[in-house]
């Protein structure tokens, strides 16, 4: 499990991309900061980095694993491997450590242009940011896990990025039309893994409980389980794929 | 020493390799040869633990399982095509693997790849990338490595270089498994002979047994090569003449040379027929397949 960790840590920062990643969620928070209305709000949010972060982390965590099939060096990884475990886990591990770097990177860039806006940085609004940085990383674990499941599925990263976009942009949105629709399923329907999306702001801004109809506890409860879920899906699924 | 007992591989439900034992013990060279589609990689990929497959499988009297690669800790392999980083140079692609900086250093001196290590790998020629692949499997001074078609891409020297490798890994007591379709470059390395169709192994022999008992046929050379000719036919043992020279069954070599020195005859000259590798095999299934149809 070391070695793996070793291997892929080493790869993973070789790549480049992780630091392309940072560069362009540093620019895209940017322009939400030229393009917001410079209030309160758009600093809890850190500046649009939550959604940012989704989208990068899709991105390059389906890069991440469909290069061992690309380039055939999922051969040498499978047999100097004890087991698939130690790979398919070692990757997650990197890819949320990468999830932790970004949320890191996405509050030091929102208190940068919060100063460069002048706007005031007091306790509640960072203890919120705070709450926002703990649901961005919560749902970045859900979001690493799920992609890794799709990439172990279909096997073609662009669909997997295609759809960890519909998540980030569409998500939410999907799931209240779907409880809206099915009003007296609602009870169930606001488990589906959709709606664990609120995590991410609801944990600093209780009014989103009336979209998500989760307490915090639930939402939290909830993305922790599809992200578990989604490992052992996917792990399993990565484990028959043939090489 | 590697065992390999019963095996027989299924991939999505279908059997590929059928009941398949070898032994290889330590500094044998096996070559693996067979047509496109026998079974050769997939062959390959199973001694990895890379699929799934029923029967034995053990390095060292390890057995080596789907779920559990622990016996595979000392071998090397290098499967298909080499299985690199592009985005990483050659020293860290090895230094992904390498348990010891000396070895990794004894590695790139021996391959010499001294000139190139240090270049993104994305930038490296066919016959280099196969170097590096040849390279990452050498690491860890392992005791069995598989090569899958390791002369791909290479040029002469490096063919050259990397069969001297292969024999000096082999001195050392290291086994190895090589697959290539360039036959004539095996022979020139290889100990035992293993020929797959169609998943089975049809042919298992030593290079030293293959080279003794395949000669059938022997050339006759001698001065009064016409009269020769008609005493043999007059005798009926079976003859051809192929210009200066008459060729003669192995089975009938005895009774010509009797014939000849009865008749105060003289031979200048007596050889065997020197086949390659190639036609040795094609001659060994064709007897066998006559054999089968006799049974």
């Amino acid at each position: 499990m070391r070695n793996n960790l070793y291997q892929e840590m080493k790869k993973f920062w070789y790549q480049k991309k992780p630091l392309w990643g940072i560069l362009i969620l540093f620019i895209l928070m940017y322009y939400s900061l030229v393009t917001s209305h410079h209030n309160e709000r758009d600093v809890i949010q850190l500046f649009g980095a939550s959604q940012w972060t989704l989208i990068i982390l899709v991105t390059i965590s389906s890069a991440f694993m469909t290069m061992e099939y690309r380039d055939n060096t999922i051969v040498t990884m499978l047999y100097k491997s004890s087991n698939r475990f130690n790979i398919y886990f070692s990757k997650i591990i990197v890819l949320v450590l990468y999830s932790v770097l970004l949320s890191f990177c996405g509050v030091i860039f929102t208190i940068l242009e919060a100063a460069f806006s002048h706007q005031l940085l007091t306790v509640n609004v960072l203890r919120a940011l705070l709450f926002n940085t703990f649901g961005t990383l919560l749902y970045s674990v859900f979001i690493v896990t799920l992609s890794l499941l799709l990439i172990s599925l279909v096997k073609i990263d662009a669909i997997v990025i295609v759809i960890g976009l519909m998540l980030g942009f569409l998500g939410a949105t999907f799931s209240n039309i779907l409880m809206s629709l099915f009003h007296t399923w609602s009870r169930a329907i606001r488990w589906n893994p959709l709606n664990m999306i609120y995590v991410i702001n609801q944990l600093s801004d209780p009014k989103y409980f009336k979209y998500s109809s989760l307490s915090n506890l639930e939402l939290v409860l909830g993305t922790v389980s599809y992200a578990i879920i989604f490992l052992i899906i996917g792990y399993w699924t990565f484990k028959k794929r043939l090489v | 020493m590697l065992s390999i007992k019963n095996v027989s591989t299924f991939i999505e439900g279908k059997k590929i390799i059928h009941d398949v034992s070898l032994h290889i013990k330590p500094g044998e060279i096996v070559g693996l040869i067979g047509p496109n589609g026998a079974g050769k990689t997939t062959f390959m990929k199973t001694i990895l633990g890379l699929t799934k497959f029923t029967g034995d499988i053990s390095i060292d009297e390890q057995s080596v399982t789907e779920n559990n690669h622990q016996a595979l800790r000392k071998v090397g392999a290098l499967i298909e095509h080499p299985a690199i980083y592009p985005f990483l140079t050659g020293r860290q692609n090895l230094l992904l693997y390498s348990e010891s900086n000396s070895d990794l250093e004894e590695i790139i001196s021996t391959l010499k790849m001294e000139k190139f290590i240090d270049k993104k790998s994305k930038d490296y020629s066919l016959g280099m990338k196969q170097k590096l692949g040849i390279g990452i499997a050498l690491l860890n001074n392992p005791e069995f490595v598989i090569l899958d078609e390791p002369m791909n891409g290479l040029d002469i020297e490096s063919t050259i270089m990397i069969r001297d490798v292969i024999r000096k890994y082999a001195e050392q007591g290291c086994m190895f498994l090589i697959s290539s379709h360039i036959l004539g470059e095996l022979q020139k390395v290889m100990t035992q002979v293993v020929l797959l169709r169609s998943g089975r192994i049809i042919l298992n022999r030593s290079m030293s047994s293959l080279n003794q008992d395949s000669s059938k046929k022997y050339f006759v050379q001698m001065d009064k090569i016409n009269l020769v000719e008609d005493l043999l036919n007059h005798n009926n043992i079976q003859n051809q003449r192929v210009g200066e020279y008459l060729e003669i069954d192995a089975q009938n070599i005895d009774l010509m040379q009797n014939l000849v020195f009865q008749n105060g005859l003289y031979l200048t000259r007596l050889e065997p027929e020197k086949l390659n590798l190639e036609e040795k095999i094609v001659r060994i299934l064709s007897d066998k397949e006559g054999s089968n149809n006799e049974e």
